[in-house]
């Protein structure tokens, strides 16, 4: 389904990722390990296109980074969820437009709408909180608001950048689960973390990484 | 269809940069308020100088032997002209006649005699035409046997003739400063704009929002500041319009009125302002928010 065929990516500054080889299949739950800096971010980044490998393709369900032009880019974002350590949440409207947005660029019926916010909404626990605004929120809640946004669309995979970078230990454990019940709906799920902890007992498979390289599989 | 959204965006973008969407609509208003008084001006100029052109008035005088074979090839020649549109001859007894109702007295009483020489009186539609074309009738005229001088207000026609140019020049002049002037104020609001939703942008492109879908409502935004600038100027005009027939409508040979075209031009030139300035401004800006 995510296929990353010999990807290197170098920034001017030097780092990047070098010669990655590594698929991850449907429904698969894949976690990329590594400190600050080891590339992790660009491996999402090159997932979701908003990187285009310097070398080597990308190939995202039926989209190909060496084909793919500007305009392509909005129809595989929509096959892809993400969440960031930082919930990326919009301040100027409440928890139920934060998520209809998702659906609303993609220009659903608002009927369509609604019965999916919610729908999803309580997916992710927080179904009586629609009519809130983000900074009414603690951070877990809000890290789940952003995880309603992202698996609203119904995306094959969903992609979480640190996402419990931001959250104190138990929240992160909570959210950790969220995306674990998410990954057993059937949605794949690549999880990028520089928090080994959290993830060591889990039978997730590992990509880790180090100086842009993978070092073990 | 979300075009709903699209347009509650738009709005929702106006209401956020108050200040400078109030500053853009005003300078569209005053931009629009500008190139309505040029409009209304210029054609009352225009009509006028259309009056004066379209009623030209020639003067031949005749020499005192002229014949009624001269006369006849006179008027022929006047006939032949496509400059003009009527004449009237006016023999030695009509010119005393004139002379008596302008002057209150006999010329016979005055000088024994009637030293007035017979004339034709030759109606020009000059509209068409520059003050060479009515030169070279004159003198072709002024050479013909019969014809003693041929009189008419030259410097008048010069005059029409280089400030129609100036009217539309100075026109031109206005409408494109104030073009200028309107796109680059609506083009900063919409940079403004784009620079306070760029967050909401960020994430429309996060969850594959299209680069149209993106533009859509500050498009409309545009287009919004353009139309209030529009209805604003128009308001202004048509107290202009009414003020001035008020106060100088007797000096007027016509009243100043609010036609189509003056409507329907300031709406257009409301919303291509706020397309143009928007559009500007969203093809500079918006590619540098990306995801």
């Amino acid at each position: 389904m995510i296929y990353f065929y010999n990807v290197s990516k170098t920034f001017g500054r030097g780092a990047g990722v070098q010669d990655l080889n590594f698929n991850v299949h449907k429904g698969e739950f894949v976690c990329i390990v590594g400190p600050s800096g080891a590339g992790k971010s660009t491996i999402l980044k090159l997932i979701y296109m908003d990187e285009k490998p310097t070398d080597g393709k990308v190939v995202v369900d039926n989209f190909d980074s060496s084909m793919l032009q500007k305009d392509g880019v909005p129809y595989l974002r929509r096959r892809v969820g993400m969440i960031f350590q930082d919930f990326q949440l919009l301040r100027d409207r409440n928890v139920y437009d934060n998520v209809a947005l998702a659906l609303r660029v993609m220009r659903i019926r608002r009927k369509k709408i609604k019965k999916r916010v919610l729908q999803a909404l309580n997916n992710v626990g927080l179904g009586h909180r629609a009519q809130y605004y983000p900074q009414e929120l603690s951070g877990g809640e809000q890290q789940r608001v952003s995880i309603a946004r992202a698996i609203v669309k119904e995306p094959i995979v969903l992609l979480a950048d640190e996402p419990t970078g931001n959250l104190d230990p138990q929240v992160a454990r909570e959210i950790l689960a969220l995306l674990r019940r998410i990954n057993e709906q059937g949605t794949a799920v690549v999880m990028a973390t520089h928090n080994y902890n959290l993830i060591k007992n889990t039978p997730y498979r590992r990509i880790r990484l180090e100086e842009g390289k993978v070092v073990d599989s | 269809m979300s075009f709903g959204f699209l347009v509650k965006e738009g709005f929702s973008g106006l209401s956020r940069a108050k200040f400078p969407s109030f500053v853009a609509i005003l300078t569209i208003t005053i931009s629009l308020t500008l190139m309505g008084v040029t409009y209304l001006g210029g054609t009352k100029l225009v009509h006028l100088f259309n009056q004066v052109r379209s009623g030209f008035e020639v003067e031949i005088f005749l020499l005192p032997g002229a014949t009624e074979y001269d006369r006849n090839r006179i008027e022929e020649k006047l006939d032949s002209s496509e400059l003009v549109t009527g004449f009237d001859y006016i023999s030695k007894e009509d010119a005393a006649d004139r002379f008596e109702k302008e002057f209150g007295e006999n010329i016979y009483d005055v000088l024994d005699a009637n030293p007035l020489p017979a004339s034709y009186t030759v109606r020009m539609d000059t509209r068409n035409y520059d003050h060479n074309d009515v030169t070279v009738i004159a003198r072709e005229l002024g050479k013909m046997q019969g014809v003693d001088e041929v009189q008419y207000k030259q410097a008048v026609l010069q005059l029409l003739d280089r400030y129609s140019s100036a009217v539309l020049l100075g026109g031109g002049i206005i409408l494109v400063i104030v073009f200028g002037a309107a796109v680059l104020l609506v083009g900063n609001t919409i940079k403004l704009s784009i620079f306070a939703k760029r967050e909401v942008i960020k994430i429309m492109r996060l969850v594959g929002a299209t680069d149209l879908f993106i533009k859509t409502p500050f498009i409309i935004e545009g287009i919004l500041q353009g139309i209030l600038g529009a209805a604003g100027a128009l308001a202004v005009l048509y107290g202009i319009v009414v003020g001035t027939n008020y106060l100088l409508g007797s000096f007027l040979t016509t009243e100043l009125i609010m036609d189509w075209p003056l409507i329907g031009g300031i709406i257009a030139a409301g919303i291509i302002f706020g397309l143009v300035g928007s559009a500007r401004s969203i093809r500079m800006f918006i590619s540098q928010i990306r995801y």
